[in-house]
């Protein structure tokens, strides 16, 4: 009993170590998804004549349906509780998503722009290095899951 | 009422309950740290309510759908074009960029003019064009807020249905709103000389409909009448007299374009015509 016990816990920690990697993975997922909805939109703003919420509806990802919708009903907070990205981005971004469209049509390319640059940054910065943070956090997991199985057996 | 309705849903709630509790409103008027003042058919009411910028501000971009972007060209000419044809007049402070107005600024009054559809409001005048063959033009004049746009909506679905091909200019979007009649050529928000002279070459209509003609549709409306297309139009005007002596209207009257006038007024919700030609009116120097 005592066995499986520190057996449980260990794999515990290193599942957890697992978990932990394939945040960063959704982080990436979630930047990127951003990204291109920022791209989505400023090219539907400079070239389509559509209103903010077709703009957002004509986004072609069923996958991101339910986050979407919060973001056509401009329930920004609600958007953002599903995805994973660092704070300050965050906050920026929803800055710009409760300001967007109160513009004329040049000065919300001009803010697409700059949000799109923002996003790119976290986007590269994201990519170089996120091999590399899965890989530490799944060591660490399971190192931690090795040693209380060590110290406890 | 569909644009009740899309009013009722993008308005802030106390505009939409301002709304909701008059009777056949006609105009919403906030006028920044003004009370708001409903226009009905038969009033003009001061609300309780009192216009801060902050409800201003709220009120464009629910209206625009948070979509200002999409406004942005009417915006510098004074007002919005919205779904079913209602029109938001908008003036705050002008931006200018190589001299001529690139936007607005600091936003102090805004307009809303609710569309009213009166069936057959237009049948006195339908039936003078209809006297003629539908071949003759005709003006329509009144002081603003008393019904040409109304009565032009109901000609158009009029003249529709008698089976006449037609061309309507609809720069601001306003006499289009519902689905379009059969066999009718729409030009809606294009610049109104452009669509005369489009309409003229490529829709073929019988008859050529728009609303608040000025001096720069001049030359296009005599071009459409050389080639043979009777135009409905209308002004501002308060007499037949005077709108014959404007100066922008002598050339189109010198042509023959206008034969009819029709001058509309109204009383309560009753619109009343008065219809001359403009060949007999007196004191007119034309």
């Amino acid at each position: 009993m005592r066995i499986l016990g520190i057996l449980l816990l260990s794999g515990f920690f290193a599942a957890g170590g697992f978990a932990f990697g394939e945040l960063f993975r959704q982080r990436y997922k979630d930047t990127k998804f951003l990204l291109s909805l920022c791209i989505h939109l400023s090219r539907e703003i400079s070239y389509s004549g559509k209103n903010l919420k077709s703009c957002f509806s004509s986004y072609p990802d069923s996958k991101r349906a339910e986050c979407l919708a919060f973001f056509q009903k401009r329930e920004f907070e609600h958007a953002f509780k599903g995805l994973h990205i660092e704070r300050s981005l965050k906050e920026e971004l929803l800055l710009f998503f409760r300001t967007l469209g109160s513009g004329d049509k040049e000065q919300e390319e001009q803010r697409c722009r700059r949000m799109i640059a923002l996003l790119e940054q976290e986007e590269s910065k994201l990519c170089s290095g996120i091999k590399e943070q899965i890989r530490v956090a799944r060591t660490v997991g399971v190192c931690i899951g090795g040693v209380l199985l060590l110290l406890l057996l | 009422m569909p644009a009740m309705s899309f009013l009722e849903n993008n308005l802030p709630s106390v505009l939409s309950y301002l709304l909701k509790e008059s009777t056949e409103p006609e105009e919403l008027r906030l006028c920044l740290h003004r009370p708001v003042v409903v226009k009905t058919r038969r009033e003009k009411r001061i609300s309780p309510v009192i216009c801060t910028r902050a409800l201003l501000e709220e009120t464009l971009a629910r209206l625009t759908e948070y979509s200002f972007y999409n406004h942005s060209d009417t915006v510098k000419e004074g007002y919005l074009s919205l779904p079913y044809g209602i029109r938001a007049g908008i003036c705050g402070s002008a931006l200018f960029q190589n001299g001529k107005i690139s936007g607005i600024k600091d936003l102090c009054f805004l307009s809303v003019r609710i569309p009213r559809n009166i069936k057959n409001a237009a049948l006195p005048l339908f039936s003078r064009l209809k006297s003629n063959g539908f071949t003759s033009g005709a003006l329509l004049y009144s002081l603003p807020g008393v019904g040409k746009t109304t009565v032009l909506k109901d000609l158009i679905r009029l003249l529709s249905e008698s089976g006449l091909s037609l061309a309507v200019i609809d720069e601001r979007g306003e006499l289009s709103s519902e689905a379009s009649p059969l066999d009718t050529a729409v030009y809606r928000y294009y610049r109104k000389a452009d669509a005369i002279v489009m309409a003229v070459k490529t829709s073929c209509p019988q008859m050529l409909i728009l609303d608040e003609i000025g001096v720069t549709e001049q030359e296009a409306l005599i071009s459409a009448a050389c080639c043979g297309v009777p135009v409905v139009a209308s002004a501002h005007g308060s007499s037949e007299t005077e709108i014959l002596s404007r100066a922008a209207f002598k050339p189109l009257f010198r042509e023959g374009i206008f034969s009819l006038l029709a001058g509309l007024t109204r009383k309560e919700s009753e619109l009343f015509y008065h219809f001359s030609f403009a060949h007999e009116v007196k004191g007119a120097d034309h």
